[in-house]
C-alpha cells in the first residue's frame, strides 16, 4: 500500500481527522493517482484528496524525474484550487486546507503523502445515467447554469479547466453544483505540467480538434475552445447520459477516425461536420420539448467540431469568441423561462 | 440504328457521383495510409475505467467503459459492459443503451433479444433540408442536396447547393469530385476543370488528379498534372486502390498513343479497381483490341462495367439488365439511359426503349442519342410520323458527322416502312457512304445489315442481293458485334437455311469474337456503282 492509501485514522497537523476511506477513491489526475477520505475538524466535514507518489519509487522508475512531474502536478492543482478559493468563486469547489503528512512505519521519502482538503459533496451528476434516479428539466437546466457560471468564473481567472466531465460536476444539496478537479487545468501565462499533452483532459470527452492533434497556438483558442466543447458535452450528458465526443466518433466512418486518419484536422472537418449533423439529429429527440430548441442551439454553438465556428456566433473570429459571459445570461433566461413554462403548463419553447 | 452511337461514345474517367454514404462505403474517401504506429497503449483514463468496471460492475462503470472504448477504438474490450447495459440495466437512459447496442452490432454480436426501435437503432433518417436546418455548415449534406436536385431536374438549385458546399469545403475530395461531375453534367466542363485546378488539394490527391486529367480532355484543354500523376504512380505512396482511377485516366490519354504504356497503366488500374476504373477498362477493351479487364473481374454494386463487358461479348439482353441497374445507381446521369434505350432497341424491346429514352430526355431534353433511340423504336413499331418528327430534330451537321449518318439511316428505315423502297435504299447508301468517309467499319456493317433486314421486311426486289453482299461483308468484319447479332436474328426470323456463315456466327455470338487482320472488301448495291474501300477495323 502506498502512503496515500494509509491515511485512515490519522490526525493531521492542521487538526483534521481522517475518519473514513471513501470507496470511490480511485481517481486519476493526469497520470497521478489519488485516494479519497472523509475528514472532520471542528464539526466541519471535508473531502481529503491524497496524492499517490508511489510510482516514483517503483523499481526501474526514474525517481527524480517522476517526483518532479508528480510534485509539479500536485503544486499546480493546489495553487489553482487555493487561488480559486481566495477569489471566492461560487460555483467552484473550495479548497479548505492542504498539507503533507508522514505515515508512521514508512520511510521519509515514500512515506510522505501530500493532500488537499476540499468541500465534501453529496455526489456528482452521473446520477443522470440512471433513468429511475434522473431529475426533472428544471434541475437539469439549473445544473447547466451552475456549470456555465463555474466555468465562466474560472475563465475570468484566466484558467482553462480542460477536464469538465460528469464526475467533476459535484452536487451540493438540491440546487447547487460546483466544478471540481483542477488536475488538468492550465493557467494562462504559466506553463502547466500537462501543457505538452495534446489532450490535457479525458480523451472520452475531448473536443475533436485535440483528438486529431490540432493544437492552436493561441491559449484562448486551444484551451478555452476546449472548455466550451466540454460544456456542450455536459448539456448532452444531462439530457441523454452520453456525450458528443463519443457520438461523433460513433458516427464517423472508421477510416476517418483519429487512429486511421493520416490527413490534417482541416481535411477531416467535412466528415466531422457530417457526423455532427447525425449526432444532433438523434440527440435532439432526447430534449424535452420545453427546452429543445434552445438546448440544440447551445449544442450547435458550443460543440461545433470546427473550432473556428465554436462559441458565440456574432463574435466568431473576435477575441470574445470563447467568452462565456453571454452564455451565463442566456442560461439565466432559460432557467427562468423554463420555470415559468413548467408552472404555467406550457410546453412549446 | 442507334446502338453504336451510344456505346461508341468517348468515355473519360469523370468522377462518379453518388450520395456521400454510398461513396464512403466504396472506400473512396479514405486518407493516405497512416504510418503504422504499432500497438497503441490505452490511455490512463481507459485503464482506470476498465479497472473500475472489473472491480465494481454497475450501470455507471459499464457506461463509462463503453464510451471510452468507442473513442479509443478498443470496442472489443467493452463487450461485456455493453451486453450488461443492453440486457440487464433497464434503468440506463435510452441513449446509453442505444450506444451499447450499436457497439455490439458493430462487433457482430447477435441482438435477437433487442428491439431495434426501442433502442433507437432504426430511426428514420432525415432529408437533406432537415439536416441542413440542424447544421448549415455540413458541406457533404449540401452535396447530397445538389445530388437530389440534379436527379429531380432542378439544375439551378443543384448548382447553388454545390457552390455553397464548395465555399464550405473547397479542398474536400468528395465535394470537388462531385462539383466537377455536376458541371460536366450541366455541360460546363471548363468550369469543372477550373474548380479542380483552383483547389490546392488537387496536386496532392490521386483521386483529384485523375479527375483533373479526365475533365481537362472534356474541356478540350491540356491536362496540367500528367507529370505529377505519373510520379504518384511511380512513388507508390498511395495504395493501389487510391491510384486506380489515376492510372486509368493516364491510360486513357495513351489510347492511340504509346500502346505499351497504355497497357501497363491499365494493368495498374485493374489491380485494385474502383467501379469507375473497371468500367473504363471495359469500355477501352474493344477500342484497343486488348483484354484489359481480367477474366471474371467484377465488383459488388458495379453495373456500368458489366454493361460494357456484356456488350463487348454480344450479350445484349444482359447488357440491358446491367444498364437498368446502372440507372438505379446514377439516376441523374443521361449516359445509362442512352445505353439502355439503344440496347433495348437492339433486342427489340421497343416500348421499353421509348420509355427509357423518355426518362433520359427528361434529364437531357436535347440528347440526340436518345432522340435516335426513341425515333428508331417508334419507327420500328410503326409510329412513323412521330419518329419522323423526332429524327428531324437532330441537326448536328456542323459538329458531329456521324449523327447525320445515323439520322439518314433512320430516315431510310422510315422510308422502307412507308413503302418508299427506292428512296430508302438511297438513304441507307448515303449513310453507309458517310460512315465510310468517317472510317467507321462497325457502323457501315450496322447500316448494311439494317438495310438488308428492312429490305426483306419491305419485300424489296433487291433484298436477296443486298442480303448476300451484307453477309460477305460481315464475314470480313467479325468485330461488328451489333451487325452480326442483327444479322443472325434476322437470318432466323426469315427462316433462311443455315449456311457456313450463320453457323459460325451462331457459335460465336455469346463469346468474344476473334480479331481478324483488317482488309479492304467490296460492297455494291443497286443504284450504286463501284467498290467501296472500307476502313481498317
Amino acid at each position: 500500500m502506498s502512503a496515500a492509501e494509509r491515511l485512515l485514522g490519522l490526525t493531521l497537523k492542521n487538526g483534521w481527522k481522517v475518519v473514513e476511506k471513501l470507496v470511490r477513491s480511485d481517481k486519476s489526475t493526469g497520470g497521478c493517482f489519488s485516494s479519497g477520505y472523509r475528514v472532520e475538524f471542528q464539526g466541519k466535514i471535508g473531502f481529503l484528496k491524497a496524492f499517490d507518489f508511489s510510482d516514483a519509487f517503483l523499481q526501474g522508475a526514474d525517481t527524480f524525474a517522476e517526483l518532479t512531474r508528480l510534485t509539479s502536478m500536485y503544486t499546480n492543482e493546489r495553487d489553482l484550487h487555493l487561488h480559486c478559493s481566495e477569489s471566492r468563486l461560487g460555483n467552484v469547489v473550495v479548497a479548505m486546507d492542504h498539507g503533507e503528512v508522514q505515515i508512521p512505519d514508512m520511510g521519509p521519502m515514500e512515506g510522505r503523502a501530500f493532500y488537499l482538503i476540499l468541500e465534501m459533496a453529496d455526489g456528482d451528476i452521473r446520477v443522470q445515467m440512471d433513468q429511475s434516479k434522473a431529475r426533472d428539466i428544471l434541475w437539469k437546466v439549473g445544473v447547466i447554469q451552475c456549470v456555465v457560471k463555474g466555468l465562466w468564473q474560472i475563465h475570468q481567472q484566466m484558467i482553462a479547466h480542460q477536464d469538465v466531465k460528469p464526475s467533476n460536476i459535484l452536487l451540493y444539496g438540491n440546487n447547487l453544483c460546483k466544478i471540481a478537479d483542477f488536475g488538468r487545468a492550465s493557467p494562462k501565462g504559466r506553463i502547466g505540467p500537462l501543457d505538452d499533452n495534446a489532450v490535457a483532459g479525458d480523451r472520452t470527452y475531448a473536443p475533436p480538434e485535440l483528438l486529431y492533434g490540432y493544437l492552436a497556438e493561441d491559449f484562448n483558442v486551444r484551451r478555452f475552445g476546449c472548455d466550451l466543447f466540454l460544456l456542450g458535452n455536459m448539456i448532452a450528458f444531462l439530457f441523454s447520459g452520453t456525450n458528443i465526443t463519443v457520438a461523433l466518433m460513433e458516427n464517423l466512418h472508421p477510416q476517418h477516425r483519429p487512429d486511421k486518419w493520416a490527413g490534417t484536422y482541416e481535411d477531416v472537418l467535412p466528415y466531422l461536420e457530417n457526423s455532427f449533423t447525425k449526432v444532433i439529429s438523434v440527440l435532439q429527440n432526447q430534449f424535452d420539448e420545453t427546452v429543445r430548441e434552445r438546448m440544440v442551439q447551445l449544442l450547435r454553438e458550443l460543440c461545433s467540431p470546427n473550432i473556428r465556428r465554436r462559441g458565440f456566433p456574432k463574435k466568431l473570429g473576435h477575441y470574445e469568441q470563447f467568452s462565456l459571459e453571454r452564455y451565463v445570461s442566456r442560461l439565466d433566461l432559460i432557467v427562468k423561462e423554463t420555470g415559468v413554462r413548467l408552472r404555467s403548463g406550457l410546453t412549446a419553447a | 440504328m442507334s446502338v453504336l452511337s451510344a456505346w461508341q461514345q468517348e468515355r473519360r474517367l469523370i468522377p462518379r457521383w453518388r450520395t456521400f454514404t454510398e461513396t464512403l462505403l466504396d472506400g473512396e474517401l479514405a486518407s493516405k495510409q497512416k504510418q503504422d504506429e504499432g500497438h497503441k497503449h490505452p490511455s490512463p483514463e481507459f485503464l482506470k475505467r476498465l479497472k473500475n468496471w472489473c472491480l465494481t460492475p454497475n450501470l455507471v462503470t459499464a457506461a463509462e467503459i463503453v464510451e471510452a472504448s468507442i473513442v479509443e477504438n478498443r470496442e472489443s474490450e467493452a463487450l461485456d459492459a455493453a451486453r450488461r447495459l443492453v440486457i440487464t440495466e433497464h434503468n440506463a437512459t435510452a441513449a446509453i443503451r442505444r450506444q451499447a447496442a450499436s457497439l455490439l452490432k458493430r462487433n457482430g454480436i447477435p441482438l435477437e433479444t433487442i428491439n431495434n426501435t426501442h433502442m433507437g437503432l432504426s430511426h428514420q433518417p432525415l432529408r437533406e433540408r432537415a439536416k441542413l436546418q440542424i447544421n448549415i455548415n455540413d458541406s457533404l449534406t449540401w452535396v447530397d442536396l445538389a445530388f437530389r436536385q440534379t436527379f429531380s431536374g432542378r439544375s439551378s438549385g443543384a448548382k447553388r447547393s454545390m457552390l455553397v458546399a464548395l465555399g464550405l469545403s473547397p479542398n474536400n475530395r468528395h465535394v470537388l469530385r462531385s462539383a466537377a461531375r455536376l458541371f460536366v453534367h450541366l455541360g460546363d466542363p471548363e468550369r469543372a476543370h477550373d474548380i479542380l485546378l483552383r483547389s490546392s488539394a488537387t496536386k496532392y490527391d490521386p483521386w483529384l488528379l485523375a479527375a483533373e486529367i479526365s475533365v481537362s480532355e472534356l474541356a478540350s484543354r491540356t491536362p496540367k498534372n500528367v507529370k505529377t500523376g505519373s510520379a504518384f504512380l511511380e512513388e507508390g505512396k498511395f495504395s493501389l486502390h487510391q491510384t486506380s482511377e489515376l492510372a486509368g485516366a493516364l491510360a486513357t490519354l495513351e489510347i492511340g498513343g504509346n500502346r505499351k504504356k497504355m497497357r501497363r497503366l491499365f494493368r495498374h488500374s485493374m489491380q485494385v479497381p474502383t467501379g469507375n476504373s473497371l468500367a473504363q477498362a471495359a469500355w477501352a477493351t474493344p477500342i484497343t483490341g486488348i483484354d484489359l479487364v481480367p477474366v471474371g473481374h467484377t465488383l459488388l454494386g458495379e453495373h456500368e462495367a458489366p454493361a460494357h463487358m456484356n456488350y463487348n461479348l454480344g450479350k445484349f439482353e444482359d447488357a440491358l439488365d446491367s444498364c437498368l441497374k446502372w440507372i438505379q445507381v446514377e439516376p441523374f446521369a443521361t449516359r445509362p439511359y442512352e445505353f439502355a434505350a439503344a440496347t433495348a432497341g437492339v433486342v427489340e424491346e421497343f416500348q421499353r426503349a421509348i420509355d427509357l429514352a423518355d426518362e433520359g430526355l427528361r434529364l437531357s431534353p436535347k440528347s440526340d442519342r436518345l432522340r435516335l433511340s426513341k425515333g428508331f423504336a417508334l419507327a420500328s413499331i410503326g409510329k412513323l410520323p412521330e419518329a419522323k418528327a423526332l429524327i428531324g430534330l437532330i441537326n448536328r451537321a456542323g459538329e458531329d458527322k456521324s449523327f447525320e449518318c445515323f439520322k439518314i439511316a433512320n430516315q431510310g428505315l422510315i422510308a422502307f416502312r412507308e413503302g418508299e423502297n427506292e428512296r430508302a435504299r438511297q438513304l441507307y447508301l448515303e449513310a453507309i457512304q458517310g460512315f465510310r468517309s468517317l472510317r467507321d467499319a462497325n457502323n457501315v456493317a450496322c447500316a448494311a445489315v439494317f438495310m438488308a433486314r428492312e429490305a426483306y421486311r419491305a419485300n424489296d426486289p433487291y433484298a436477296w442481293q443486298i442480303w448476300t453482299e451484307c453477309q460477305d461483308f460481315l464475314a470480313r468484319t467479325p468485330r461488328a458485334i451489333v451487325a452480326n447479332f442483327i444479322f443472325l436474328k434476322t437470318h432466323k426470323e426469315l427462316g433462311m437455311p443455315e449456311n457456313a456463315f450463320s453457323k459460325k456466327l451462331q457459335s460465336e455470338i455469346g463469346i468474344q469474337l476473334p480479331r481478324l487482320p483488317p482488309q479492304p472488301i467490296g460492297w455494291s448495291t443497286p443504284n450504286f456503282s463501284g467498290v467501296l474501300k472500307l476502313p481498317n477495323n
